[in-house]
């Protein structure tokens, strides 16, 4: 629970002081931090999810989930789970103001006007009820599952699938997806990433040739996670994170994660920043989950955005 | 043909073929020509003994008949044969496909042709040999005529004998009624009217009550909205799923805009600058930008989006559902008012009705913020024959306070009931609201002061358990029933408050309703024929609550729209609860015999004859002749049309599915038993066969059946299905093959209703592959095998 309150404050935080224009200059880790607990609204403070989405914060949590709109926290358990699954990932369709999100076990959920509904793979052509990530594109909802990228199109009522096999997967686990204008990307868990075109759903794995970017998994250097911001979409791996859209030109930049490391989460916050969520300190063999990234600039030719995790002290509540 | 001309075209049509496939494997149908190419001449391979079949080559041509367009009104098709996919099923090759799956050298007026048995060819003709045993992907697979095959379609068909053999043709006036679903005014009084049946709206002179003009419009028009300034009409068309724009100066259709299926309710917010429409069929709601109009989003409804009105102060339209929200099993039923924002055009909340179904019309009360609605309260959980003492169908009103609380009240009187309340409308000094009582031809006029005096004067316990049933309580608000003409469907106030008008949808009349005296002044004539076919008598009879105890409920309060009102019932008084059986739809069923679950009744006549007043109506049953056209007029109701077919035909997926479906041989390479082919008994062009089948969907609740698991051939044990596991006494069920017709929109599924969702067959109650082989499909498969069934 200490971990996971660690990384919603940070990212809490974060969006507090992305609020906030008189600390703009002074780097997120020093400013000050308000943690937020189920003392304040929370259902759980297992925090697993979030997503900003106009004036509001959308928690995913092992509880269900909850918003946080001008100062006041509202929360939703998720309904007919005996334990609560836990909330992965979230996304609100811009059309009808419909929340997805994804749950651990529970399959996908629709939040409409307050009201629930699930799909799972019993019920619907969900791939699997293990949701890693979810991202409302192109107007179909995706979902990262542990059998695929599963497509909903709500107004037809139809699912997809995408599991390309020729994207070198070890397993058809996707922990993440990311999209870009007319491209949406997923990661496969130790494994590469695949994009599909929006437009003719055709799905392929990315190659060298077209995004320099190997994304062959190795033992030490496998995907655990995908982030975009903009027209930017980059690979995580626990040792770094490249570029990996149509247009990049090979930036990447290094991350001392332990090859062990879940990252539960990673997202932009503006371009130069990048922040990572993970259930391993940045190195050695000490376990304790308070670390947070610091972000820099890339050295070198690259005037491309890098970053660099570092060590935090417990004492300094980041 | 020319050799060489023949290869050409092989060639251009493969080509051809494979941008319709999207560069997939999958075959094209190319046309009997090209099969006889190499099939038709001394030295090529074998030819089909049963070719030339003349009558398999007029199979199509003889669709564009008189008689096949009577045929078709019998299996309730919509439009004309040639484009109606259940009478292609059996009269022409690759139309469950659609022409994306067709070669150029293909043509649908060759009829019934040889890849009518053994499917499409393309691949077969590109590599000149033939490979049986392949499974149901692969590239170069040629379908065996099997046995059965020819039975798919020369099976006796009820719709055919009687236009063929009995002469049967619907009488002049069948094509001549107007049936009119929706009267409203304008605001200088004038009258717009949407007629079902003559798919068109009259406009009509209040003072003389003459129809001025008549403009047609799309299928089946079931309402009308005003745009703010008037000079607009907007008009849902219930069959085309797409909303007339109608430009009241030109007097004429400028637009159709395309929605969802079955357009019913529609309103512009109050700037014209949206259209909100409800898409009935697909429980959705279309909003349409009204200047470029096209679509522009659709938001999630409750099931059954039917009328919606605005509530001026808060800026929020309340949105009724026909049908009730899924809920589990043997559980009691909730139905949603679902609240969109005007402004940002969303849902933004969804209001409960407990108990509630079939909530269909609401009217917001001037000056007061109380909204009403029309609604039934179905008791599906007990025994319906218990009908005599008030618990089959209850009839009433509901009122939404500003806060979203609801209350519900009866219309009822004990032994009189106010069936099938459809509409509602309140008069502008919010004095008085009428309902419109569809079953028992009359109008309740409520006295609305009294009505919410008596909600607030009830305690909480009697608002939330007594009020909803109270049979005794009408007589404080309900200050007369007025009789009006054939099945009332629709009811509307003039601007100044000083006359109300009903339309009749059964004997193409208006009611003028004077508000002061609270009587008819008028009947307005809309042009019908002025007689009653025998057509036109049974949809009286369906729509006629006299039938039943104390006129309690009719046909339709089960069956709106000929359809289901997405219940599962206890019919018998053998207990509560046992035995539930799913409501199922009348769209086009005559040819889908036997009847009932267990597959009892073999004809309508049986289904709807005796047992009918034994177990539901508990009254005289119908008289011979009042049955025969009953079942004449159920076996009209429409198949509306499929919202997830494209024009073009099949998408990819869904052909992958249709593959599926008629797959022989499992994902191993194993031959599947015939009697576990989803082909096998969902077989001809509705999808169905006449008989029964186990598919284990047996469960402790059911009837003992023929056949005890104990002598049952199979090494597993539990053979009926993961619900079943329950009772090791049980014995296992048959029951009826369900044609799949329509199956998309006939939620929940089984015998029982136990299966919430199409995919539930299958994850959930096929554990042992019983309904049909399916645990070895991959996720995709599964996928595409539901996506094929969604557009039968």
């Amino acid at each position: 629970m200490t971990r996971s309150v660690a990384v919603l404050a940070c990212l809490c935080a974060a969006w507090v002081q992305a609020n906030s224009a008189a600390g703009q200059d002074v780097p997120p880790v020093y400013r000050t931090w308000r943690v937020y607990t189920v003392r304040d609204g929370l259902p759980s403070d297992r925090v697993s999810a979030l997503r900003f989405w106009n004036d509001e914060l959308w928690v995913g949590t092992g509880g269900g989930l909850a918003r946080f709109k001008a100062g006041v926290w509202k929360s939703w358990p998720t309904p007919d789970d005996e334990p609560p699954a836990t909330i992965t990932g979230i996304d609100i369709d811009p059309d009808t103001h419909d929340v997805w999100f994804g749950t651990l076990g529970g399959g996908l959920l629709r939040m409409s006007a307050e009201c629930m509904s699930r799909f799972t793979q019993l019920n619907s052509g969900l791939a699997g009820d293990l949701v890693f990530a979810v991202a409302v594109a192109d107007k179909r909802i995706w979902a990262a599952t542990n059998g695929g990228v599963s497509a909903y199109d709500p107004v037809r009522e139809q699912w997809e699938l995408f599991a390309e096999r020729r994207a070198d997967e070890t397993e058809t686990a996707v922990v993440g997806v990311a999209r870009q204008t007319d491209r949406l990307y997923y990661a496969a868990w130790c494994g590469g990433v695949a994009s599909i075109d929006l437009k003719s759903d055709i799905s392929g794995v990315l190659d060298t040739s077209e995004t320099k970017v190997d994304a062959r998994p190795t033992a030490s250097d496998s995907t655990i996670g995908i982030a975009s911001i903009e027209d930017t979409v980059w690979r995580v791996t626990p040792t770094s994170a490249n570029r990996v859209d149509s247009k990049s030109a090979g930036e990447s930049f290094a991350l001392d994660l332990p090859s062990d490391a879940f990252i539960e989460c990673a997202a932009f916050r503006r371009p130069a920043e990048l922040w990572v969520g993970s259930d391993r300190p940045a190195s050695g063999s000490e376990r304790t989950p308070d670390w947070c990234a610091e972000p820099t600039r890339l050295r070198g030719t690259s005037s491309h955005p890098s970053m660099r995790i570092r060590r935090q002290r417990r004492s300094r509540r980041c | 043909m020319n050799p060489t001309l023949r290869r050409l075209t092989m060639l251009l049509s493969l080509l051809a073929g494979g941008v319709a496939a999207w560069g997939q494997a999958l075959p094209l149908y190319v046309g009997r020509e090209v099969c006889l190419g190499c099939h038709g001449t001394p030295a090529g391979p074998p030819a089909c003994k049963l070719e030339p079949i003349p009558a398999h080559d007029r199979a199509y041509s003889v669709l564009d008949s008189p008689q096949a367009e009577e045929i078709a009104v019998l299996t309730g098709g919509v439009g004309s044969p040639t484009q109606d996919l259940v009478c292609l099923g059996c009269h022409a090759a690759a139309s469950d496909v659609g022409p994306r799956w067709t070669a150029p050298t293909f043509q649908i007026a060759g009829g019934v042709q040889c890849e009518s048995c053994h499917d499409a060819g393309s691949l077969h003709v590109q590599l000149k040999r033939r490979t049986d045993g392949d499974d149901a992907y692969s590239p170069n697979r040629i379908q065996r005529g099997e046995r059965g095959t020819c039975k798919r379609c020369h099976t006796p068909r009820l719709s055919h004998d009687e236009v063929l053999k009995r002469g049967f043709g619907r009488a002049p006036a069948d094509r001549r009624y107007k049936t009119p679903t929706k009267v409203l005014v304008d605001r200088d009084g004038a009258l717009i009217v949407c007629c079902e049946h003559s798919d068109s709206v009259l406009f009509v002179d209040p003072q003389t009550g003459s129809v001025v003009r008549e403009i047609e419009v799309g299928r089946r028009p079931g309402a009308a909205a005003l745009s703010p300034d008037g000079r607009t009409l907007y008009v849902s068309n219930r069959l085309s799923n797409s909303v007339s724009v109608i430009d009241r100066q030109a007097s004429k259709v400028v637009a159709q805009i395309a929605v969802g299926a079955e357009p019913h309710g529609l309103s512009t917010d109050s700037a014209g600058k949206r259209l909100f429409v409800l898409n009935t069929g697909q429980d959705s709601i279309s909003v349409v930008d009204t200047a470029a109009q096209r679509e522009t989003k659709r938001l999630a409804a409750g099931v059954g989006p039917w009328a919606l009105v605005r509530d001026d102060a808060s800026q929020r339209f309340l949105v009724t559902n026909v049908r009730p929200n899924p809920t589990g099993f043997r559980e009691p039923h909730t139905t949603e008012i679902s609240v969109i924002d005007e402004e940002q055009a969303i849902v933004e909340r969804r209001l409960d009705a407990a108990d509630a179904n079939m909530v269909q019309g609401i009217a917001a009360v001037p000056g007061r913020r109380v909204t009403l609605f029309t609604l039934m309260r179905t008791k599906n959980l007990v025994p319906i024959t218990r009908v005599a003492q008030g618990w089959t169908t209850t009839n009433g009103l509901g009122v939404i306070w500003p806060d979203g609380t609801i209350d519900q009240v009866l219309l009822d009187e004990p032994n009189s009931y106010f069936a099938d309340p459809t509409d509602v409308a309140v008069s502008p000094d919010g004095r008085i609201a009428l309902v419109a009582g569809g079953g028992v031809n009359e109008i309740a006029v409520v006295d609305i002061e009294k009505l919410l005096a008596t909600i607030r004067d009830a305690t909480p316990h009697d608002r939330a358990e007594v009020l909803p049933n109270h049979l005794g309580m009408s007589g404080r608000f309900v200050v007369k029933r007025i009789p009006v003409g054939a099945n009332p469907r629709s009811v509307a106030f003039s601007p100044d408050g000083r006359r109300a008008y009903v339309a009749n949808a059964l004997d193409d009349t208006l009611s003028e309703i004077d508000p002061a005296k609270l009587a008819v002044v008028r009947a307005i004539k809309l042009g019908g024929p002025g007689e009653i076919s025998e057509i036109r008598r049974g949809e009286r009879l369906f729509h006629n609550a006299s039938i039943s105890f104390g006129s309690e409920f009719s046909c339709r309060s089960c069956h709106p729209d000929g359809h289901v009102d997405g219940l599962a019932f206890d019919i018998e008084a053998d207990g509560l609860g046992m035995h539930p059986v799913d409501n199922r739809s009348l769209r086009g069923i005559t040819d889908t015999g036997p009847f009932k679950w267990e597959g009892t009744n073999p004809t309508l006549q049986r289904q709807c004859g005796p047992r009918f007043a034994v177990f539901f109506t508990r009254l005289a049953p119908y008289k011979p002749d009042e049955l025969d056209a009953l079942v004449r007029y159920i076996c009209t109701i429409e198949r509306p049309p499929n919202p997830y077919r494209e024009a073009a035909g099949l998408t990819l997926s869904q052909r992958r599915g249709k593959m599926i479906f008629e797959r022989s041989v499992d994902n191993a390479g194993q031959p599947i038993p015939e009697n576990q082919r989803c082909v096998t008994c969902h077989a001809n062009a509705y999808r169905a066969s006449a008989g029964k089948a186990m598919i284990g969907s047996t469960m402790w609740l059911d009837e003992p059946a023929e056949i005890d698991l104990t002598s049952f051939q199979h090494e597993e044990e539990g053979q009926v299905g993961v619900v079943h596991f329950y009772s090791e006494r049980l014995t296992m069920a048959s029951f009826d093959i369900a044609h799949l017709t329509g199956v998309q929109a006939g939620r929940p599924y089984l015998h029982n209703g136990g299966a919430m969702a199409l995919e539930e067959l299958w994850t959930r109650f096929n554990a042992f592959d019983a309904h049909g082989m399916t645990n070895d499909l991959t996720r995709r498969q599964f996928n595409d095998l539901i996506a094929y069934l969604w557009t039968l």
